[in-house]
């Protein structure tokens, strides 16, 4: 008999009342079984249904969501009959001792305000008394819990327990709650997107660590990802999902060679972590990297010329290091550390590297945001230093270096339209008339491949990817040589990923642009970047082509990287 | 956690020594001479107006007058008023009265406010919610001395339940009304407080994964949600039970209540700065001393505060 038997499921949300009450269906008539022991994923981008399907089983929906229709049968319990969810008290014996969850965020889900080991005892004696009959004495509650954290691979569980969430890491935490998850030996344990927070190598130990966890105890899986790769190297059953329905359903490796659904194939072939190659634009060619030369100015002369410059070089750092020093420590901390690397003209670099290695400071130096401790960066054959010596030449650095950064919701004022967003530094740099700048506002929504009218629209209109377009487009308003994209599509879904990078790389081949891409996914590093700059600890580790890169990495660093990219080793 | 405490008492003596100095000067800086407002129309001896002016220090240079002061507030000396009778006296008469109010009225708040709050917070767009909400509306909305003398009205005068005025019977039957009045707002306001901390906690990600834990919603409420409520709750709490002591001249006034405020508002009107300032200071020692004990308590609740401690951040 299956464990958990879901038939014909339906969850809803409302919003509003009376007449304005708007529906939507989140989940509509799904169906699926869990044997016991078995690892299934589903697997769908954001809005597909995919964590209100998991936090339905256990009747911790958010907000309006309500169950409207279909049954849930887990181990011989019905926790929803016929579109009506069981009383919250039998969701509680079953929530810990028979279902477990592993949530997204280890960083929201524990409780700043208890200790480590307050929160993982809390489970313990949560479901004591319903597995063994008996309250558990405040002696075996800690041992319990102890061993709990020990089996989540925490070092040093004991005198870990004292203390509080903001002294662990992301990766700490997270053990932390698969602790709590699995503390009672629940039979299934739900995990929803369990390591989209971590860093690629953390995730890999982690759910290695998980791996075994569940296979030693015979505990069933159900992962929650929108990673492809992912899902079909963890679980032995895929379910994908699309807009609250199952699209396909099978064993994971076979969906992955012979697709059916067309938004499966979709999936497959957005997914960076299955791509091998770069992509390959279709557009013609910029002719000829122009050299854009300084205006004719006197004001300019402080600009002194970099010596042995190559010609071929946008950007050329030497030996940079920057540090910042800590309050209550002696020592300052070096977050960049004598690095030198080049950045070709249009081409892209990339700088890959986990949180921490520096990569992002280095962006903010090479933008003129940050100076360097020590060592010198150039740009165009001058130094950056220069530059920002005059009013004039910094603005004309600016206009010439643009920067898109991660999160496309806050880096658009949200009171500033569409179209007023993508102007203003056509304002600032007192370009055209008013009318030669709406053309050229129009002219970089079609570049980015949104409609006109989007200009009248506000930021919260739009959805993330076509806010990441406003931000490329607001960009490459000056006709930039340089563009740093620091985890520009890290926020994003594959699918929208995918167009984004693949725009991305059109522009590039169109305008002449170089880009600077900054990101911790090695997978997207193979489908954009010409070149590869792998940091940690802000030290380079690594640097190359990126096509040597991925096929003959020197460095074990570098070959661990690779090998935590998720669905490596399936295809 | 023994230097957090050290740190936040050592920062509050120049507070302490600022505030006293501003009130110090802004009282003494007033127009009009004190000496001849005693005498009114009479013309006093020279003699007699000289002795005064020694007596109170009155000749001496502003900031010299200051130090008599402090020195007087550190030998619990803190000198005669006008009419004669010892400042600390009088003070120690009156801050009792005002402490039992006060009180009487913090207890009010926490219990109605905080109360009416998490359940309104758990239950939102209940009928309960929409009804407290309303009326705390209407708490704030009314000025307190109207407040006062509507009370006394109806609970006193009309309905002849509690009595209308305190005068020298200083219990707790006598200062049940005037503590309600002075209470009044701060229920409001902590009722509001708690109900949106609440409300804003309930959605937390670590609310739900304590419910995913087993735990039943009552030991989640309790635990997660309120407990983590508490800090802004306890920051307005203990400033709050400073403004207490200070706003309770309306109502002391109100309901004839001889403390703090009232000794305050009659020597404002006497012109006699000596008292005045040194009802203020000790005023000002309550706020000092209850944001000290805020921050101590603010430690204790959120262990991300403690400061003076080295945090990883990982």
């Amino acid at each position: 008999m299956a464990l958990i038997d879901v038939q014909n499921l339906s969850v809803d949300f409302t919003a509003g009342s009376g007449k304005s009450k708007r529906v939507l269906h989140a989940v509509k008539n799904i169906s699926f079984k869990i044997e016991p022991g078995e690892r299934v994923a589903i697997v769908g981008e954001s809005g597909s249904g995919k964590s209100t399907t998991a936090h339905a089983l256990i009747n911790l929906l958010p907000g309006s969501g309500k169950v409207v229709g279909g049954s849930v049968n887990f181990d011989a319990k019905q926790l929803v009959t016929d579109g009506h969810a069981a009383q919250e008290k039998e969701f509680v014996e079953v929530r810990g001792s028979g279902i477990g969850l592993v949530p997204q965020d280890p960083m929201s889900n524990l409780n700043p305000v208890w200790k480590i080991g307050t929160q993982v005892e809390e489970a313990i004696w949560a479901n004591s008394a319903a597995q063994n009959g008996k309250k558990l004495d405040k002696k075996e509650a800690h041992d319990a819990a102890v061993q709990a954290l020990e089996n989540a691979g925490l070092s040093d569980a004991k005198s870990r327990m004292k203390q509080y969430p903001h002294e662990f890491s992301g990766g700490m935490r997270q053990r932390v709650l698969i602790g709590i998850a699995l503390a009672n030996n629940p039979k299934l344990l739900i995990a929803d997107e369990p390591t989209s927070a971590l860093d690629v190598t953390v995730q890999k130990v982690i759910l290695d660590h998980l791996d075994c966890l569940v296979k030693e105890l015979g505990t069933a899986v159900l992962f929650i990802t929108h990673d492809l790769g992912l899902a079909a190297e963890r679980a032995e059953k895929l379910i994908v999902m699309y807009k609250g329905e199952i699209v396909e359903a099978g064993p994971a490796v076979e969906i992955l060679k012979n697709p059916q659904h067309p938004y499966t194939k979709k999936l497959i072939s957005a997914a960076p972590s299955l791509a091998s190659t770069r992509l390959e634009s279709t557009k013609a060619a910029f002719s000829g990297y122009s050299d854009r030369p300084l205006p004719e100015d006197l004001s300019f002369s402080h600009l002194r010329n970099v010596p042995n410059f190559a010609a071929e070089s946008l950007v050329e750092v030497y030996g940079v290091t920057k540090e910042f020093s800590i309050r209550g420590q002696k020592e300052p901390l070096k977050a960049v550390d004598n690095i030198t690397f080049t950045v070709r003209k249009g081409q892209t670099t990339a700088l890959v590297g986990e949180s921490g290695s520096g990569k992002s400071t280095v962006a903010n130096i090479v933008l003129g945001l940050l100076a360097p401790t020590h060592g010198e960066v150039a740009f165009n054959g001058h130094y950056l230093a220069d530059y920002s010596k005059s009013r004039a030449t910094l603005k004309h650095f600016r206009k010439m270096v643009q920067p898109v950064f991660q999160n496309p919701y806050g880096s658009l004022d949200p009171l500033v339209s569409i179209g007023n967003s993508i102007k203003e530094p056509l304002n600032l740099h007192k370009i055209g008339t008013k009318k030669e700048r709406d053309a050229r506002v129009a002219e970089l929504l079609e570049l980015v491949q949104l409609p006109n009218a989007l200009k009248t629209r506000y930021p919260n209109e739009l959805s993330g990817g076509q806010r990441q377009r406003v931000a490329i487009a607001r960009a490459i308003a000056l006709n930039p040589e340089l563009v740093v994209l620091d985890e520009a599509v890290s926020a994003l879904d594959v699918l929208v990923q995918e167009q984004i990078l693949t725009l991305l790389n059109d522009l590039q081949k169109e305008l002449g642009m170089t880009y600077m891409f900054i990101t911790h996914d090695l997978a997207v590093v193979r489908l954009i970047a010409d070149e590869a700059v792998v940091m940690q600890h802000g030290k380079i580790v690594e640097r190359g082509a990126t096509e040597t890169l991925f096929n003959n990495p020197k460095k074990e660093y570098t070959k661990n990287l690779l090998d935590a990219i998720p669905g490596k080793h399936i295809l | 956690m023994g230097r957090y405490i050290a740190l936040r008492i050592l920062q509050a003596i120049p507070v302490v020594l600022g505030t006293t100095l501003l009130i110090y000067f802004l009282v003494f800086a007033m127009p009009g001479d004190p000496i001849a407002a005693m005498f009114g129309d009479k013309q006093p001896p020279a003699g007699v107006v000289q002795q005064i002016r020694d007596n109170y220090h009155l000749n001496d240079p502003f900031i010299v007058q200051y130090f008599y002061f402090l020195k007087g507030v550190f030998t619990l000396d803190l000198g005669n008023a006008f009419n004669g009778r010892p400042i600390a006296e009088l003070i120690g008469a009156a801050l009792p009265v005002t402490a039992v109010l006060a009180g009487l009225a913090f207890v009010f708040e926490i219990l109605i406010g905080v109360t009416c709050g998490i359940v309104a917070g758990i239950k939102r767009r209940s009928i309960f919610d929409n009804t407290v909400l309303i009326i705390s509306l209407v708490l704030i909305s009314i000025p307190t001395f109207v407040m006062g003398y509507v009370l006394q009205f109806v609970l006193g005068v009309q309905l002849k339940i509690l009595p209308t005025t305190v005068g020298s019977n200083v219990d707790l039957l006598h200062m049940l009304m005037p503590a309600l009045v002075l209470a009044g707002v701060s229920i409001a306001y902590i009722f509001r407080l708690t109900r949106g901390e609440m409300a804003q906690t309930l959605l937390a990600d670590h609310v739900r994964t304590a419910r995913a834990k087993g735990l039943t919603a009552k030991q989640v409420t309790l635990r997660h949600v309120f407990r983590n409520s508490l800090m802004p709750l306890v920051t307005y709490v203990g400033t709050d039970l400073a403004a207490l002591m200070g706003g309770a001249l309306v109502t002391e006034t109100v309901f004839n209540i001889h403390g703090i405020g009232y000794l305050m508002y009659t020597n404002i009107h006497k012109g006699d700065g000596t008292v005045v300032v040194s009802v203020v200071a000790i005023l000002v020692l309550a706020y000092v001393v209850s944001n000290i004990i805020v921050d101590c308590l603010y430690a204790l609740l959120d262990p991300r505060i403690r400061v003076g401690k080295k945090v990883s951040s990982g």
